[in-house]
């Protein structure tokens, strides 16, 4: 792959995966007591 | 079990429904083909924009405004958006939240059953030893009706649909989203690692899959400037997320007054995003490209699109590597497609069926029939007139202009009639995260005036629609009667389709007005409705 497709695809998909994993970690590891489980 | 009892069984089930509404067949069909025609890998800083600036920003929105109406025991689009405000007039914009479910229904499920099709032909070894051209001429033999399979697979697509939505939240669209988006992702990761380390010189390839990522991901950053690229940018992000078509809003209606909103709809967003950007870019090109090389691929992708490089190309490509694993790919190509789908059209049913029971008290099961009867007689002039435009149709007017309409209309509600602190309240109570103060500017102003650039954008091609110029351009230079006579049925057939979806518009808004004084006479108003 060429830097530049590579520099891109690796960095879009670092965000999109990031941002996913972080906020499933969030859901997963978040206790609130009272509310939807 | 009325609307009002029902509940979702757990937080994860919810954001898998969420999601599962969101992702469809376009996250991997329709994405990569717009990233390759507007710049390639500079695609996604416009699309990634658009993402932070209308996408989330809409998902707040449709997430609060449907736990909002959920408050008062309203689960659909009209009273949703008629709780928010003392004017009738925004029942009526949410007619828009029932009809775009109705009537994309209709065309979605057949695509959805094509899937079904494919599989029982891959399972069965159909294709097995069948050339490129027998492959992809199967296709045109499917949607032309050559046979009665298409429409076996398609009534039993309708009957699948119909069952689970006669199971309550839970145990039916939740159950479905909990098994099938596990599964769509691992046969996602599982296809995306094949097309990647797809080497040329094995299985029939003539170049690396690399290769297809390659020309995918190249940035051609002068296009970035350019306002179409922006424009089908925001149109990717609206359609790949669902928004504006009312089905976030039922499904965050059960949701409990003080139950978080903001960071189920991040995670529900951002999974659909994982599946476009990281899944769906990673398996169709670079498999193409890795057979037909990059020009080859060009020309299929000009020919038939997106569409038709899942449905005439994939399937060929498949079978080159061999009997075992070239069905197992078809499979959980076709089975991840299935579960794209229905995830997505039970989301649909849903907001509909909660309409009936919430206005009308109607069971669950006899609801969900009704649907099911209405999206099967809506879609039979989509699948007998398909090659007349009748499903192109239903998918610009029901399946676009509708949802950008209905969007527009329900972000100026949100941020402007209803108002921004209240609006920003309903985001932030019970928030499990803490919300940028920046989307409080972004939700009033700038999310607005995209959606209404999106709108003003695609003005061109609505008159072009509307005018049917295209068909009468090729009227003018068309010489062989035959064609001539196609063109003529083709304008009959297209105009009676925009008639018919009209129509199906006007009974629901009857309905809406019907339920509307059924509720007056029974004294049951939300806060904001004025009394009579």
């Amino acid at each position: 792959m060429n830097s530049g497709a590579l520099a891109v695809f690796l960095l879009a998909n670092f965000v999109v995966t990031g941002f996913t994993g972080y906020y499933f970690w969030r859901v997963l590891v978040i206790k609130d007591k009272g509310k939807l489980k | 079990m009325t609307a009002k009892q029902e509940v979702w069984g757990s937080r994860l089930g919810l954001i898998l429904a969420m999601a599962g509404n969101a992702v469809g067949l376009g996250n991997f069909l329709r994405f990569p083909v717009q990233a390759i025609h507007y710049g390639g890998g500079a695609f996604i800083v416009p699309y990634l924009i658009c993402f932070f600036l209308m996408g989330i920003p809409l998902l707040y929105v449709e997430w609060a405004m449907g736990r909002f109406g959920g408050k008062f025991g309203y689960h659909s689009g009209p009273f949703i958006l008629g709780a928010m405000s003392k004017q009738q007039f925004w029942q009526y914009i949410g007619v828009f939240g029932l009809f775009c479910n109705v009537a994309v229904a209709a065309y979605y499920c057949y695509l959805e059953s094509w899937t079904l099709g494919y599989i029982w032909n891959f399972a069965t070894g159909a294709f097995n030893g069948q050339s490129r051209e027998q492959v992809a001429g199967y296709f045109s033999y499917y949607v032309g009706l050559h046979s009665a399979r298409p429409i076996v697979f398609w009534v039993l697509c309708l009957l699948l649909n119909t069952y689970f939505l006669t199971q309550d939240l839970k145990h039916g669209v939740e159950r479905i989203a909990k098994i099938g988006m596990p599964l769509l992702i691992i046969f996602g990761i599982i296809l995306a690692a094949r097309g990647l380390t797809l080497k040329a010189g094995s299985n029939g390839a003539l170049f690396d899959g690399i290769v297809g990522l390659n020309y995918l991901w190249t940035p051609d950053f002068s296009s970035i400037w350019s306002a179409k690229v922006w424009l089908a940018a925001a149109g990717q992000i609206f359609f790949t997320l669902s928004l504006g078509s009312g089905a976030i809003h039922c499904y965050a209606s059960f949701l409990g007054p003080k139950d978080d909103v903001a960071l189920n709809a991040m995670s529900a967003g951002w999974m659909n995003e994982f599946v476009e950007v990281c899944l769906g870019g990673a398996i169709v090109i670079p498999i193409t490209v890795g057979y037909f090389g990059i020009d080859g691929m060009t020309e299929l992708v000009n020919q038939a699109g997106g569409l038709g490089l899942g449905f005439r190309t994939l399937p060929y490509l498949f079978l080159q590597w061999g009997p075992i694993l070239g069905v197992f790919a078809g499979l959980m190509w076709f089975g991840l497609l299935f579960f794209a789908g229905i995830t997505s059209s039970l989301a649909m049913g849903t907001s509909c069926i909660a309409f009936l029971q919430d206005e009308f008290n109607w069971n669950r099961k006899p609801a969900a029939w009704l649907f099911g009867g209405v999206v099967f007689i809506l879609g039979i002039p989509t699948i007998l007139f398909f090659d007349y435009g009748v499903f192109d149709e239903f998918d610009y007017w029901a399946g676009t202009v509708s949802l950008v309409v209905f969007a527009l209309f329900e972000s100026v509600l949100f941020a402007w009639v209803f108002g921004m602190e209240k609006g920003w309240k309903e985001i932030i109570t019970g928030a499990d995260i803490k919300v940028s103060g920046a989307y409080k500017f972004i939700i009033k102003y700038i999310t607005p005036l995209i959606l209404l650039m999106v709108f003003v954008g695609s003005l061109p091609d609505l008159v072009k629609m509307i005018t049917n110029e295209a068909i009468y351009d090729q009227l003018h230079t068309a010489v062989d009667p035959a064609v001539i006579a196609r063109l003529h049925a083709t304008l009959i057939f297209r105009n009676a389709a925009r008639l018919l979806l009209l129509s199906v518009w006007i009974g629901i808004a009857l309905m809406v007005a019907a339920a509307y004084r059924k509720r007056v006479r029974e004294g049951r108003f939300s806060p904001l409705i004025k009394k009579q």
